[in-house]
């Protein structure tokens, strides 16, 4: 029996007030680490919305693990983009993580222990009853990826993870997103600049209103498809492992 | 019993009935970022009772029913516009132009309608006792039960979405509540202070406590404060209880300003 593809992406196009923000997008993946990319205003986290049935396509069709997004929920571990959380009052670290780990106003025993072990994994289990409001941009971002991986979800869904955060911390959510992989789930991540993650994906969309390419990365990301992308040439570095660098936004994280 | 002694048990009564209401939806309409929508649901409350009271000369219409439907439709528009505030804002304009409207209709009733503007603490009678405590016990009721779909949305209205809460359902109920309150404030301290005894005490508290159940327990503290200090003062000195009370409650916040975050 075929497995069940992650993602089903079939001629998707969606507009904000007759503005054309995706026009037929396709592309599909299956149990694999996945980037999208593009410039601002590509349409990437209009994409991850449709993805996760926040919005519904004007055309075309989304399928997620064979079903329609707002179905297949349960098993998707959601971490948005921090400009849509409220900063403005004094919710606490362990109510977040106990929202991303139960859908249960009592949780159990068993999604308090997912939450605090999310929480161990970042390094950050001792701010567990601190104010969220009162920590540091980075470390703000550190505890939304932990509630996504608090959920043990099958499909980790990403937006803009590493905004604000350090190196440092940035290299250890890598590090984490390669163990969840190494154990089978199956990731998309929506960067601006791909490279820090560019040893772990599998695949890479690459889109600008439109699906310019995707597939691999040594495929997908060569000059033309880039300047297509962004509209300037964008040089390239083949790092010591092999990989080819867009020098887009910042520095080769290795 | 004689009679004051009547009027201040209800008057204790209201107070703790408009701490309830400033500790919940206080606290939510500051959680949620709606901070208007106080100022905006007492003035359509005001339209809608206006509007009930013209339509008294043709069918028996309590007014009180009036202010509760205008203020859960600002709620409401307020809920499907992406600038809430701005929707608030004119839905705030365009209430009070239909109040003024109303109440050229029926000059003869009109203080009627201005009595709901300032309100009176030690007036209440047992019935606006009873409206106000079905009221409260009916929003404290859907608080308890939504408390964590209400944060969730308040916090993370993505990420809630994505774990399956309805999102769009849960906001019209959310400020639909507050817009309620506001109504049931109202009764006590009138239209004007309604604003500052249901979000100065929640202001305050979200400025100074820790957690969300403490700004929840703080913002009442302050209210129930305020209110009994107005009613006590208002029993010695010849003024407003309620004006007393909102002194009270925005001069506690001005004292917050200066915590440092």
């Amino acid at each position: 029996m075929p497995e069940v593809k992650m993602i089903e992406v079939k001629d998707v196009s969606y507009s904000y007030n007759g503005k054309k923000a995706l026009d037929k997008i396709s592309f599909e993946t299956e149990n694999e680490f996945v980037a999208i990319m593009g410039p601002n205003g590509s349409g990437k986290s209009t994409l991850v919305k449709l993805i996760v049935g926040m919005l519904k396509p004007d055309e075309g069709s989304i399928k997620v693990f064979g079903m329609e997004p707002e179905n297949a929920r349960d098993l998707i571990g959601y971490m948005p983009q921090r400009e849509t959380i409220a900063k403005h009052f004094p919710i606490r670290v362990k109510d977040i993580m106990i929202m991303g780990a139960s859908s249960r106003r009592f949780p159990t025993r068993e999604e308090m222990g997912n939450a605090m072990e999310a929480l161990q994994k970042i390094g950050m289990k001792h701010l567990w009853e601190k104010r969220f409001s009162a920590l540091s941009q980075g470390q703000q971002q550190r505890i939304m990826f932990a509630r996504a991986l608090a959920k043990k979800p099958r499909l980790l869904i990403l937006d803009e993870p590493f905004n604000a955060v350090d190196v440092p911390s940035r290299n250890m959510m890598v590090e984490i997103l390669k163990e969840e992989r190494e154990k089978g789930t199956e990731i998309i991540v929506v960067v601006h600049n791909i490279n820090p993650i560019l040893h772990q994906i599998e695949k890479v969309v690459l889109l600008n209103r439109k699906c310019i390419a995707w597939g691999k990365p040594a495929h997908v990301l060569t000059p033309e498809n880039l300047k297509e992308t962004y509209g300037a040439d964008i040089q390239i570095v083949r790092c010591e492992e092999g990989y080819c660098h867009p020098l887009i936004g910042d520095e080769h994280a290795g | 019993m004689n009679m004051l002694d009547e009027f201040i048990i209800r008057a204790i009564v209201a107070i703790f009935l408009l701490a309830i209401n400033s500790s919940l939806a206080g606290s939510f309409t500051i959680f949620r970022d709606v901070p208007f929508l106080v100022a905006g649901s007492a003035h359509a409350a005001l339209a809608g009772a206006a509007l009930f009271i013209v339509l008294e000369g043709w069918v028996a219409i309590n007014p009180f029913l009036g202010a509760v439907l205008f203020a859960i439709l600002i709620a409401v528009s307020a809920s499907r516009a992406k600038q809430a505030n701005v929707a608030i804002g004119i839905s705030f304009a365009f209430s009070m132009s239909l109040a003024v409207l109303f109440i050229s209709l029926i000059k003869e009733q009109a203080a009627r309608v201005w009595g709901l503007l300032f309100g009176d603490l030690l007036l209440l009678t047992d019935r606006d006792i009873l409206m106000m405590a079905t009221f409260t016990v009916i929003l404290l009721t859907i608080y308890l039960a939504f408390i964590r779909e209400f944060l969730f949305i308040s916090f993370d209205a993505e990420g809630a979405e994505v774990s399956g809460i309805n999102v769009a359902w849960f906001n019209v109920l959310l400020l639909s509540t507050i817009s309620l309150a506001t109504v049931v404030a109202m009764k006590a301290v009138g239209a004007i202070l309604v604003y500052a005894m249901l979000m100065a005490p929640a202001a305050a508290a979200n400025r100074v406590a820790g957690s969300v159940g403490r700004v929840f327990l703080l913002s009442g503290i302050f209210a129930l404060v305020a209110g009994f200090l107005g009613m006590l003062v208002a029993m010695i000195l010849p003024v407003a209880p309620s004006a007393v009370a909102a002194l009270m409650v925005t001069t506690i916040y001005f004292i917050t300003l200066k915590r440092r975050e």
